[in-house]
């Protein structure tokens, strides 16, 4: 049988012959790579090096990834603890007796009876104890039972304990975030190495909620807020709700200590309305500030009778109106200002919606259906409408920054700031410079002196507004804040206090106005804030101040007794 | 004749040889890599755990209310120590009043020296 195919012999060899050089030419070429890359291999190693690290980032795979504050100051982290258990099945009943009296005696909170309890199982498995120390782990492993075996187990732990808990939030069982930035943004702190850096400074946080909580003391409230944002940025610096609570310990959800008042309490704010009733006038009309407003008299609109606090019962001017914080004269700019362009203003400033930020969406406000004439009149002073804190400190940063988006941000992780990026044209510079001003006229002379600190020309707006209780207002019950920002002439931070019904003190002659509760909280953080950010007070004359284009609006008489002050 | 008939084969031969040896070279430095990596590796993980666990320790013993507690603790009468903003001087400030001294010093006393400005300044 021939193994060739027909034709003659010559021809097949020379066939055989060409498939065989063929063969080793491939076979050559092959070698020869294999040769050359293992060359590579040998004389560039360093490559190697790289393809194993690029494989290599196994060592945090079940850890949770960390939440610190803007200075890398630790605030949420995974430790890996370990847990102790037994195998029951690997003891007699004499080992049983002395382990659990040796156990004991490592671990005082446990009790013999139980601990013998759990060694006398039928089961292979049962634990002792968890997350146990570095200390006690090496006393159990001293007694070297083999019955006794670890198992690593995660922990997350809040080293700044309730300072922040309110936007770091909390995990359950799981590991997986149920409240906060821990929820919020689960899925990237389940990834490995992941870190979220919060705006927040824990110096100032601190702060805070240090001289928060001496008010809420002092004037036996049920609670408070605060907030201290960067103008120029938007960047949240400290917020806080008190009561707050220790993420660290498993707590019920619904416990009212886990409100976050800023975020997703919803509140009648009373005068601090006034800044964007009056911002909206200045928009909508642009009247001169000598303009008057006849606040003579109550005013009566739609069965309701509209006082002062203080009644100045006279002709009064926009500045006038606003130091004083008059409700007669704020309805009556109102009034001017018209219906439409009210609304429209308070739906730009964003008081018609939830603001999302990049943590969360605020409490929705709870706004007027359908907008009756009254309407107008009493959300001008902060009545009929209610919206989160929040809201507030998110539309003044709108005004105070006229031509710049700026947007309240909580997360310094730029592919993180998802939250709603504010419109620029909420107001012009000229409605912003007046507002500024007017702001300051309220801290120099009127309402908010107790919020002034010399040096750093501290502007700001008190608001007392009576509880909603049942179907009218309680009078005794409270809520007051003071907005306010620093320095006038060139805001660079927004300090915003407020206060869940204090009650009136001896010291403070019954009262339990912003002036008295709000106001002095303001000021007191700003003094001890200003030290940490470097801040120095300056030397400002008088007529430096950007109230003073101002003065020449207010009644003869008041500036008299001004001047006598000082 | 023999030898150039099979020459081809030879140097086949051969590169394969040399071909096997190093490959048995790289694979014995490649297990030898990868055992070192699995050691450090280990390394690794153990440190990045001590590292967390002292972060955290840091983290937990620097609480600003915790150390002003301490602070009031040693010394009672220290309530002082909390800074205000009026008690920091801005550094324009600060330089403007050194060149003022510097001046003064330069007219009233030549023999004064620099450094004993700055001292008094501070």
């Amino acid at each position: 049988m021939s193994y060739f195919l027909p034709g003659n012999q010559q021809d097949a060899s020379r066939q055989i012959k060409a498939r065989l050089q063929l063969f080793l030419l491939a076979f050559l070429l092959i070698f020869t790579c294999i040769f050359i890359r293992s060359f590579q291999l040998i004389v560039f190693p360093a490559e190697n090096y790289e393809i194993i690290s690029k494989k290599s980032d196994k060592y945090s795979e079940y850890s949770r990834g960390t939440i610190t504050d803007r200075n890398d100051i630790l605030l949420a982290s995974s430790l890996k603890l370990s847990s102790l258990y037994v195998d029951p099945s690997m003891l007699d009943d004499d080992n049983q007796k002395l382990l659990a009296q040796n156990l004991a005696d490592i671990f005082p909170d446990l009790e013999r009876a139980w601990i013998e309890k759990r060694l006398k199982q039928k089961n292979r498995f049962a634990w002792i104890k968890r997350h146990i120390t570095p200390e006690e782990m090496a006393k159990v492993n001293a007694l070297g039972m083999p019955a006794l075996d670890f198992i690593d187990e995660y922990e997350r732990i809040y080293p700044q304990s309730s300072s922040a808990s309110h936007w770091v939030g909390s995990v359950n069982i799981d590991g997986a975030g149920i409240d906060g930035v821990e929820a919020k943004f689960n899925d990237e702190l389940s990834k490995s190495n992941a870190s979220i850096h919060l705006t927040l400074d824990t110096r100032i946080q601190t702060i805070v909620a240090e001289e928060l909580q001496k008010q809420i003391d002092f004037f036996d409230a049920k609670g408070g807020a605060s907030m201290v944002v960067d103008v120029q940025t938007g960047e949240v610096l400290a917020a806080v709700s008190l009561p707050s609570f220790n993420p660290q310990k498993p707590s019920d959800p619904n416990n009212s200590d886990r409100f976050n008042r800023l975020l997703q309490g919803s509140y009648e704010m009373g005068s601090s309305f006034k800044i964007f009733s009056t911002a909206a006038l200045l928009e909508a009309k642009d009247p001169p500030l000598s303009k008057t407003y006849d606040a003579t008299k109550p005013l009566k609109r739609a069965g309701f009778t509209i006082n002062d606090y203080h009644a100045e019962k006279r002709a009064m001017t926009i500045p006038d109106i606003f130091l004083h914080s008059s409700n007669i004269g704020t309805a009556l700019m109102a009034e001017d200002t018209g219906s439409k362009a009210l609304q429209s203003f308070y739906k730009k400033a964003g008081f018609f919606d939830a603001v999302n930020t990049d943590i969360g969406s605020t409490a929705r406000p709870q706004v007027p259906d359908p907008w009756r004439p009254i309407s107008t009149v009493t959300t001008s002073y902060g009545h009929g409408i209610a919206v989160t804190p929040v809201h507030v400190v998110n539309a003044m940063l709108q005004i105070l920054n006229p031509s710049k988006k700026t947007s309240l941000k909580f997360v310094l992780n730029k592919n993180l700031q998802t939250g709603d990026k504010n419109k620029s044209d909420l107001v012009s510079a000229k409605t912003s410079e007046a507002i500024k001003r007017l702001m300051r006229l309220a801290v120099r002379v009127g309402t908010g002196r107790k919020g002034g600190v010399d040096g750093y020309l501290v502007a700001g707006k008190t608001a007392t507004a009576e509880k909603v209780s049942g179907s009218g207002y309680n009078k005794k019950s409270l809520l007051t804040s003071f907005v306010s920002f620093y320095p006038a002439d060139k805001p660079k931070t927004i300090v915003f206090v407020m206060m869940d019904e204090p009650v009136g003190q001896k010291e403070s002659y019954g009262y339990a106005t912003a002036g008295w509760t709000s106001a002095p909280v303001v000021a007191n953080i700003i003094e001890r804030m200003t030290a940490v950010r470097g801040e120095a007070p300056r030397n400002i004359d008088k007529t430096f101040d950007p109230s003073e284009q101002l003065m020449r609006y207010l009644p003869e008489k008041m500036l008299q007794e001004l001047r006598k002050d000082e | 004749m023999k030898i150039k008939r099979f020459f081809w084969c030879y140097v086949m031969a051969f590169v394969a040889i040399l071909c096997g040896l190093i490959v048995t070279i790289i694979a014995q430095d490649a297990q030898d890599l990868q055992n070192q990596e699995r050691v450090l590796q280990k390394e690794i993980a153990l440190d990045a755990e001590r590292i967390k666990v002292l972060q955290a320790e840091w983290s937990y013993l620097t609480r600003p209310n915790y150390l002003q507690k301490i602070i009031n603790q040693v010394e009672p009468d220290a309530k002082w120590m909390i800074i205000k903003g009026k008690d920091i001087v801005a550094a324009s400030d600060l330089v403007q009043s050194i060149q003022s001294q510097l001046a003064m010093a330069e007219s009233t006393d030549q023999s004064q020296s620099a450094e004993e400005v700055v001292a008094r300044t501070q």
